[in-house]
């Protein structure tokens, strides 16, 4: 089902459906860091004292977050994608598993000290050098997390595959 | 998905950028929080005068070791003039970016390696690092398993009736990679505070049988496992130690506490490189007019090696438990 159709009874709307997805998972991942790490660790996620140290999710805890990351993205990138694509939008998924797993190796110390330090002599603005670099220096490389994103990049193929399917069976 | 029905929206473009944008501000915001691991990595200029550092800013090396020097230089307009110095005199030749001295001699001992640079607005900078040069291989002492007969512990806890408590295992799995020594807080409502001092058995080194001391370096990895996060945590403090004649020496200028928690940053690795004599403090007996602490010299008082991890909850905090991990844990020891 394409923007602003006419549905049939039962139909999907697709971008909607992707978007409520993709929210859904990336609100999982939020939370793990509302529960399962340090408590206002993360840049940009606040501490929620409430939540802090319940380890709600244990030892899936340490690798959901990227799971998360790289299957909402991809749903949400799909979502405001060309809605009238023959076959869904598997790039999506490709263009995050790979810019997340690039992130992840670029922690590995032989890497981010060399992109650290080309950052430092480029012409890009402190205030976009300075959170880049702390996130890359300070970061550790986990393969777990590597796994993760390719599994989180493939479950969302496969939720658009799913979707267009059902699309399909609606037109 | 029916093309008839498609209009294209001017909007989808921007859309696109816009989600692409907050993926990565997702990624790079879920990132550590620069406040609170201490100093950031990365400090912005706020002086527009050409900066240089060399690279490695310490280190090392045994006699006939090749070893490279890096020039890092910010905030300079290219193309840039370089010119190396060994104790402020030119080196012939030495005029790039890298310099490679072939062959670490121990002349080179102490010597101080600079490079001198110029940009082309005529904007100049100096920066220099000492080369330590030792006869001997290095004696490297270090544990990756933690089995825990390999390990003592001494606990200093207060208060000492009905303090804190602790508990030392080798946990098998979950270390960067396989076993990692873990150990157990069990803090009592603060205030109070526990410091362990974990010493490896074997880790030992004899100045007397096996030489003076010109340096020592040190890496360990180390992680939060878990946490009451409802404590108020005071004294942290985690670090690599030896003891020698009664007192614990930690090096000087050791991160505090590099340990952190959960996920994909669960392991901290962090090291420092060429600490000397004269860059430890200590905890302990008050050193003498006479003594030397800590003493590197071949008459000294043997080594052992070991860490500490100290950890305090604040008046008032409600207690708690705190599980850490260390692994990989290396000191190397550079003979005279």
């Amino acid at each position: 089902m394409a923007d602003g159709g006419k549905r049939s009874p039962g139909a999907v709307h697709v971008p909607s459906t992707l978007a409520g997805l993709g929210a859904l998972a990336f609100a999982i991942g939020v939370l793990v860091y509302l529960t399962d790490r340090d408590p206002g660790r993360a840049a940009l996620i606040p501490a929620v004292g409430v939540l802090s140290g319940t380890a709600l999710f244990g030892a899936v805890g340490a690798w959901l977050p990227s799971f998360t990351h790289a299957f909402a993205f991809s749903l949400f990138t799909a979502a405001v994608g060309h809605p009238n694509a023959s076959v869904p939008a598997y790039g999506a998924c490709a263009m995050w598993w790979a810019l997340n797993s690039a992130f992840e190796l670029a922690q590995l110390p032989q890497i981010s000290h060399a992109i650290v330090d080309a950052l430092k002599s480029a012409p890009v603005p402190a205030w976009l050098i300075a959170p880049l670099s702390n996130s890359l220096m300070h970061g550790t490389f986990d393969v777990a997390d590597l796994v993760a994103v390719a599994g989180g990049a493939l479950a969302a193929a496969a939720a658009l595959h799913s979707l267009q399917r059902k699309d399909c069976e609606h037109e | 998905m029916s093309k008839e029905r498609f209009q294209p929206s001017p909007l989808r473009p921007l859309a696109h950028v816009a989600v692409v944008a907050l993926g990565v501000i997702a990624i790079v915001g879920s990132g550590p929080d620069i406040s609170i691991l201490g100093p950031p990595v990365y400090d912005p200029p706020s002086d527009p005068t050409l900066s240089v550092r060399v690279l490695p800013e310490r280190q090392t090396v045994q006699a006939g070791t090749i070893v490279d020097f890096y020039a890092v230089v910010n905030q300079a307009v290219q193309p840039l003039a370089y010119q190396w110095r060994r104790n402020g005199v030119d080196i012939t030749g030495a005029t790039g970016p890298t310099y490679t001295l072939g062959g670490a001699q121990l002349g080179d001992d102490g010597a101080l390696f600079e490079v001198a640079v110029k940009d082309s607005l005529g904007v100049s900078g100096i920066a220099g690092t000492t080369l330590l040069v030792s006869p001997w291989p290095a004696v490297v002492l270090q544990d990756g398993d933690f089995p825990v007969s390999n390990w003592t512990v001494s606990a200093t806890a207060q208060p000492t009736q009905d303090g804190p408590t602790h508990a030392e295992t080798q946990a098998t799995d979950g270390g960067n990679p396989g076993p990692y020594r873990s150990v157990t807080f069990q803090l009592t409502p603060g205030p109070c505070s526990l410091r362990l001092v974990h010493l490896a058995v074997a880790a030992t080194y004899d100045p007397a049988a096996q030489g003076a001391i010109h340096a020592m370096e040190f890496s360990e990895e180390c992680s939060r496992r878990s946490f009451s996060s409802a404590a108020t945590f005071t004294d942290l403090n985690q670090a690599p130690v030896f003891e020698q004649a009664g007192r614990t020496y930690q090096p000087r200028n050791w991160q505090g506490y590099p340990c952190q928690s959960g996920g994909s940053i669960a392991w901290t690795a962090t090291s420092i490189g060429t600490v000397t004599e004269d860059e430890f403090v200590f905890s302990g007996p008050p050193c003498g007019a006479s003594e030397r602490c800590p003493d590197f010299s071949a008459s000294a008082a043997p080594l052992r090696f070991g860490f500490v991890t100290t950890l305090g909850l604040a008046a008032g905090s409600p207690a708690g438990l705190v599980v850490q991990g260390i692994d990989n844990w290396r000191v190397t020891v550079w003979k005279k």
